[in-house]
């Protein structure tokens, strides 16, 4: 995902001479062409994100867009008063794009896990969060985002799903997006996690249960003209996701159901239960561990059925 | 419209006294800390279009030390940016002219500060982005010394002179307090020089209350980014205000506000 929506950035700075892509000494293997191509449009900030954020700002000042690149928690927790105080606050035209959604570098150890950054980032006024899933929805992301005269969040995640798994088409926004519908339960998750609900449709498919998939590639401002007659039609929900489940996506539906009067039989949310991980792995050894995987997924529908 | 930069000076601090008082807010002393450094800086230093705020070709100047919000309130309006009478909204219930710096509805103020260590890395981006356009826009950024201890502001440091950033000037008001004790015995900033040549600043230190001085600071030539090391005294201007740790919250009031304004006063004269 990280080099579709760098290659996207490449192709729309052709044509915008405004356009700054700022990176905190991180992209190794995926900046390098663009710096190469648009020598005034980049600047390594170095290992300072709350430098990197304030000088976005002050470009951003000027009617630049500018776009903070790197990864985890770095620009996103380490600069969170300068995301809200100087970005936010002056509707600064700011993409802040992070690398390694969730356990995206599970082995590298806690510090590494980005799995509270929406639910914290959420809480900020004003801001526009994308949590896409496949490429093609980062691509989106990244085109809306460039559009949009305020901060925006765009979460990447190495893993992602790929959209010839489903047969609705290509995403031609960040809406809510119904990828498989289903007869009475769904699963509803964000980024690349979604792939543990195919694998979990594949399974159902086999014994003739259709189960519903929803992506919510952006999940701020949430689009609730569509979502909630999706939630509507479906008796059972299954979340997934690879955050914490305080105020993460399992929040966002629970609060969407209760605001909008749906009341399906079970919701099952499936999260980080509010905790670290100190055992590291890679992303899909840590989501089994954290029982947010297919399997668990799986277990969940089944003991409804 | 004023003469002399002394005069804006001399408006500036009764000013903040006034809206100190009449709000009763706090910080009057970090107000009159820098009421020279702002006049000198907005009547004889920066191109700016007061008729205008917005206009291309503007100098910027952002205030980094943003609970001083009433000393750059009362310079703007003394440079005509806006009438002296909106400064009566000051910290008053549904204003919106807050006690730290904000830019929202204030004509001139470019940027809202409040949280210290957050206004020079805006000011290296500004000073960055004019300097890729190829303009010739002047930044400056002030801080105070206790905003020193933030270390987000020695990563602009070293950003700014990597980048070459000749068109920023930083002032620091060091007038030695923080807001429970000295810089000394807080987090002890000297040798501050040597810490500033150290990162490739140009460096100059001055009396940040003498207008010569600071215009000639100003306009001394810079082919690195520029910190202007401004000795001040908190309070200047009334005698029993002056390097009081508690006139760094307490409001002016009753006696205590009439014999400031007839320090104030006298000191024109």
């Amino acid at each position: 995902m990280r080099n579709s929506i760098v290659n996207k950035l490449e192709e729309l700075t052709k044509d915008d001479s405004s356009i700054m892509f700022l990176v905190g000494d991180l992209g190794f293997g995926v900046i390098e062409r663009f710096q190469k191509k648009f020598k005034k449009q980049f600047i390594n900030v170095g290992v300072a994100e709350q430098n990197l954020t304030g000088v976005a700002t002050g470009l951003g000042l000027l009617g630049k867009k500018v776009i903070t690149y790197s990864i985890g928690n770095f620009n996103t927790l380490r600069c969170l008063e300068q995301i809200r105080n100087d970005a936010l606050y002056h509707n600064i035209n700011l993409t802040i794009v992070s690398v390694g959604g969730g356990f995206s570098y599970g082995q590298l150890g806690y510090s590494h896990h980005a799995t509270e950054d929406y639910g914290i980032l959420r809480t900020l006024p004003n801001i526009t969060i994308f949590t896409p899933g496949s490429r093609e929805e980062a691509i989106i992301s990244m085109e809306e985002s460039l559009k949009i005269d305020s901060v925006c969040y765009i979460r990447i995640d190495k893993s992602h799903f790929f959209e010839e798994n489903h047969c609705i088409g290509n995403p031609i926004n960040t809406e809510p997006r119904e990828l498989f519908v289903g007869d009475k339960t769904v699963i509803i998750g964000v980024g690349g996690i979604l792939d543990e609900g195919f694998e979990a449709i594949e399974y159902f498919k086999k014994i003739n249960h259709n189960i519903g998939l929803i992506s919510l590639p952006k999940i701020k401002p949430m689009s609730y003209s569509v979502l909630v007659p999706l939630l509507k039609k479906y008796k059972n929900i299954v979340t997934i996701e690879e955050h914490n489940l305080i105020n993460g996506l399992s929040t966002i539906i629970k609060e969407i159901c209760f605001d909008n009067n749906i009341i399906p039989d079970n919701i099952f949310n499936l999260g980080i239960q509010d905790s670290f991980s100190s055992i590291v792995g890679d992303q899909k050894f840590l989501r089994k561990k954290n029982d947010i995987d297919s399997n668990s997924i799986i277990k969940c529908i089944e003991s409804i059925q | 419209m004023f003469k002399h930069s002394q005069d804006l000076a001399n408006f500036v601090r009764k000013s903040v006294v006034q809206m100190t008082h009449d709000g009763n807010s706090s910080h009057v002393g970090s107000c009159l800390s820098i009421a020279d450094i702002l006049a000198v800086t907005y009547f004889d230093y920066l191109n700016i279009f007061p008729n205008e705020p917005s206009h291309k070709d503007r100098d910027w100047f952002i205030l980094s030390k943003g609970h001083a919000g009433a000393a750059i309130y009362a310079t703007l309006s003394g440079m005509g940016y806006f009438n002296k009478n909106f400064l009566k909204q000051h910290y008053q219930n549904g204003s919106m002219m807050s006690g730290h710096v904000s830019h929202k509805s204030i004509p001139g103020v470019e940027f809202s500060t409040g949280s210290l260590g957050h206004g020079l890395p805006v000011a290296c981006g500004i000073a960055h982005g004019h300097k890729l356009d190829g303009n010739n826009n002047k930044v400056v950024c002030l801080l105070s010394d206790g905003e020193c201890n933030e270390g987000s502001n020695w990563e602009a440091v070293l950003y700014a002179s990597h980048f070459d950033l000749s068109n920023l000037t930083v002032i620091v008001d060091y007038n030695k307090l923080q807001s429970l004790d000295s810089t000394e015995n807080t987090i002890s900033l000297e040798p501050f020089v040597d810490k500033w040549s150290s990162f490739e600043w140009d460096v100059i230190e001055c009396d940040g209350h003498n207008h010569d001085e600071l215009k000639s600071a100003f306009t001394k030539k810079n082919n690195k980014p520029k910190v202007i090391i401004a000795h001040t005294t908190k309070g200047h201007g009334v005698s029993f205000m002056e390097n009081k740790v508690l006139w760094h919250y307490r409001s002016p009031q009753g006696e205590e506000y009439d014999d400031a304004m007839i320090e104030l006063e006298n000191y024109e004269k």
